[in-house]
């Protein structure tokens, strides 16, 4: 212990001796280095075009989702797909487990897309594409983040905000197209006022009537529902703010009505013989999380 | 050394108590001290084998070519893995440094034995609950179990109860150096290692604090008694315990630095005021930083965000650099002062590297200095758009946490346990074995965690398949990934039996030669 | 240069080291700038 000041265990006999030279100079040295640093990045926060967007709205699941539901009712393809405009700002719906609608954008051109939850926490990570872009999305609250895609083509989108036993399946894309596919799709759809919004057309003449669940549960009221042979159609309400679907599968049989958000309503329908087949919703993770049940064709 | 006037009535002890005096350091050991002392020490050495069995599981199976585990195993381990890694082992640890400062590194007794175990069994209790829970699935919440995700409303309970007895024993640490000092067992400055534990103490104190404000509201949600919890609300509360509870195990490991030091190479460091003053500086910066957490989240502005996260993380650097020059400059002078004197590295020649204590020490001051470098890009506002969720996060965990804070405690329970128990460390050379396959292992860990983090590889997910076409290098990543994790997990198995065999079949001994070996020439 | 350090200094290996881990530290912060605008996606 010859010329350390005393040991670690004994306290020290008196603290008069003056700093070494040694931790002067490296005190100096890491201070001066802090305050370049933090002055190099208060400079790129204010003047580099590369920051964390600063627009954010306080907002509710149902407000949102609807703000989504007339988004997507309005460009959205029958594929689930909303090409977006030059222009228009675009929304996003994360929620237990997928990414709704998936947008289509036109490269070259700044788009505003706002993102919030319509349950938990999400995180929004765009990793196509050699980008690495991740935001929290939370919700109560929506990001509205600006993005001038470069390139025409599919960018992967996952989940990496741990939200449920199904945050492993939550992925979309973001599609960046060239304008000319911009404008021929937009020519093409005409006055159409697009695909994925409620198609509550009739639910008369017997059409089977679930509800999902208006607390955001992934569940349907029933699990069990029966049918004659024939033309079986199933109409299914959606009081809560997550997106959902009615579908039917077995016997050869695959086909999905429209996904809706809050209030819509989506229909499936299918020329069904007698035997046993599956009614679930088709949104990415549902079915797994217990959104199905048993339809019973007599 | 006579006490002028009488000991005000709530601090005196007033109990009978045994005592020897150590052969190797010549403190004062009271019975109830070295048994309380030895009881944190096991369970935290138990924690630490739990999370680590966990955290082998998920490591292994995110790896893509193994992939072994479906996602409600995974993430119910993963949760395990967070709680008992990250929460209990180095709570467990900190209350064994805790009472090892305050009572017997001071010639004195625990202010309260009474209090001693029962703060150890609301935290052994506490952590069976959590644990339970955990296994049975009921809570695959992570450790942060952010609303409006809940779990069972026992995690909470469990989570509470774990809380309360650790804040008993902070009161116990303080009232027994107060005592202490009162019955004039120490006099003038506290001794440095009872002086950066204490600090770890205040900030222990706050954080558990600011964890039960989180808590009670989500245990009082997860009961459906409220309507709604304000997600980003919470998420402040809980950092406020998270964060600076990371500072609590940062300036334990800085203490078990100068522990390890002062076992191994009689070494101090240089000058006391610098380094009480670094640990000073952790106190006053360390709250702040929670800002980081919420560096990409919406609602919160610029400013709050780059002040809380970025300027302070950075100024939060200052203190840890000024420590590993201390450390280092304290062994320097040792091994100067006794004739290494050869350019300005020769010094490193005089120390053994066979030898656990330079194994562990250098491991974890090299591992620790990666995630420092880590830590600072990651609390960078405008970069964190790059590494929020991503694997590097885990890899700057890793590196400070598992690099940093449990090499030092291991390399410090090689001195605390055969010096408490009187038992020979069983196994020789083995420990020093097992530190540089954990910091092996632990280094492929971070190298491939931090390559995976840089492609966007997600953290917290079970698996990285989407159904095919993700981004090339994501599976070789998580693979490499893989091959470290099997280097620190066979490492960490090493440690655990280390200890459990000193204990049960170390040679009993007194003698120092046998209980604390020098590390250098 | 390392007889002025041992001279002026008491512990300048030690010294010596950090100031090398900063300089590597200070390069490795800057580089993370460089990777920021190479995943940059938005503006």
């Amino acid at each position: 212990m010859a010329v350390t000041e005393s040991s670690v265990t004994a306290p020290p006999p008196g603290w008069g001796r003056r700093f070494p030279r040694d931790e002067k100079l490296f005190f100096v040295v890491i201070v001066a280095t802090t305050a370049l640093m933090t002055a190099f990045a208060i400079g790129w926060v204010l003047w580099s075009g590369h920051n964390v967007p600063r627009a954010t709205e306080r907002t509710t699941p149902a407000a949102f989702s609807a703000q989504v539901q007339a988004f997507s009712k309005k460009y959205a393809d029958d594929q689930g797909r909303a090409w977006v405009p030059p222009g228009t700002d675009a929304y996003m719906l994360a929620s237990r487990y997928s990414w709704y609608p998936e947008l289509v954008l036109q490269a070259g051109q700044e788009y505003r897309i706002w993102i919030s939850s319509g349950d938990v926490l999400h995180g929004f990570s765009l990793v196509g594409g050699g980008q690495n872009l991740n935001l929290e999305i939370a919700p109560n609250h929506s990001f509205g983040v600006r993005l001038t895609p470069d390139d025409p083509g599919r960018y992967r989108i996952i989940c990496n905000e741990y939200c449920g036993l199904g945050h492993q399946e939550m992925t979309s894309f973001l599609t960046v197209v060239s304008p000319a596919e911009m404008s021929q799709h937009v020519a093409d759809a005409g006055t159409t006022t697009g695909g994925t919004g409620s198609s509550g057309s009739g639910t008369s003449d017997g059409a089977l009537k679930i509800e999902a669940d208006a607390g955001g549960a992934l569940a349907f009221d029933v699990t069990e529902l029966t049918a004659r042979a024939g033309k079986v159609a199933i109409t299914m309400s959606n009081p809560s703010p997550l997106p959902h679907n009615v579908a039917i599968k077995g016997g050869g049989v695959d086909v999905k009505g429209p996904v809706v958000f809050k209030d819509g309503t989506s229909t499936v329908s299918a020329d069904l013989q007698p035997g046993t087949y599956t009614f679930y919703c088709s949104v990415p993770g549902h079915e797994a999380a217990g959104m199905k049940g048993t339809l019973v064709v007599k | 050394m006579a006490i002028a006037e009488p000991l005000p009535r709530v601090v005196s002890i007033d109990r009978p108590e045994t005592s020897r005096t150590c052969t190797v350091t010549g403190l004062r050991i009271y019975a109830g001290a070295q048994a309380l002392t030895l009881a944190n020490a096991v369970a935290a050495v138990l924690a630490l084998a739990a999370g680590g069995l966990f955290g082998t599981l998920i490591g292994l199976s995110r790896a893509p070519a193994l992939e072994f585990l479906g996602p409600g195993t995974f993430y119910a381990a993963l949760t395990g893995h967070g709680v008992a890694a990250l929460v209990l082992w180095p709570i467990f640890f900190e209350v064994a440094a805790m009472v090892f400062a305050s009572s017997i590194l001071l010639n004195a007794r625990v202010w309260s034995m009474k209090l001693g175990w029962l703060s150890f069994a609301l935290m052994t209790g506490g952590s069976i609950v959590l644990l339970l829970t955990i296994l049975l699935g009921d809570a695959s919440v992570m450790f942060t179990a952010y609303p409006p995700l809940v779990a069972t409303q026992w995690f909470y309970i469990g989570y509470l109860v774990f809380a309360v007895g650790a804040l008993g024993a902070i009161v116990n640490f303080a009232l027994t150096i107060v005592a202490a000092r009162a019955e004039g067992a120490q006099e003038g400055s506290l001794p440095l290692i009872t002086y950066g534990v204490g600090c770890a103490a205040i900030l222990a104190l706050l954080s558990i604090l600011s964890g039960l404000v989180a808590l009670i509201p989500a245990w009082v949600y997860a009961n459906g008694w409220t309507g709604t919890l304000e997600p980003i609300v919470y998420r402040g509360w809980f950092w406020g315990l998270g964060h600076t509870l990371q500072y609590v195990n940062v300036i334990a490991m800085v203490v078990a630095w100068y522990g390890i030091a002062a076992f191994a190479f009689g070494a101090g460091p240089v000058n006391q005021k610098f380094t009480r003053f670094a640990f000073v500086l952790y106190l006053i910066i360390a709250v702040p930083v929670l800002g980081h957490h919420f560096l990409v989240d919406p609602s919160i502005g610029t400013t709050t965000k780059f002040v809380g996260g970025t300027a302070m993380g950075f100024a939060l650097g200052i203190p840890s650099l000024m420590h590993g020059l201390a450390v280092m400059g304290g062994i320097e002078a040792e091994m100067r002062a006794r004739g290494a004197v050869t350019g300005l590295f020769g010094w490193l020649k005089s120390l053994r590297f066979g030898h656990f204590a330079t194994a562990s020490l250098t491991c974890s001051l090299l591992i620790f200095a990666v995630g420092g470098w880590s830590g600072t890009v990651e609390t960078t506002l405008p970069l964190n758009l790059v590494n929020h969720n991503t694997m590097g996060v885990p890899a700057h965990i890793h590196s400070v946490v598992v690099g940093g804070t449990t090499l030092a405690f291991m390399g410090f329970a090689y001195y605390l346990v055969p010096l408490l128990s009187r038992r020979r460390l069983w196994g020789g050379r083995l420990a020093t074995v097992q530190a540089y396959l954990y910091g092996g292992g632990l280094l492929l860990m971070i190298v491939a965690q931090t390559w995976a983090g840089a492609l966007g590889v997600p953290r917290r997910t079970q698996s990285i398949d989407y159904g095919g076409g993700t981004p090339g290098g994501w599976d070789a990543s998580m693979n490499l990934n893989g091959v470290g994790v099997a280097f620190a997990s066979t490492a960490g198995v090493l440690f655990i039996v280390i200890m459990v065999a000193t204990l049960v079949l170390g040679k009993r001994t007194d003698d120092p030669a046998e209980l604390a070996e020098p590390a250098f020439r | 240069m390392t007889k002025e350090a041992n001279r002026r200094f008491e512990t300048p290996g030690s010294l010596a080291i950090m100031l090398i881990y900063l300089a590597m530290f200070g390069v490795f912060w800057l580089l993370s700038f460089v990777y920021l605008g190479l995943r940059w996606a938005i503006g």
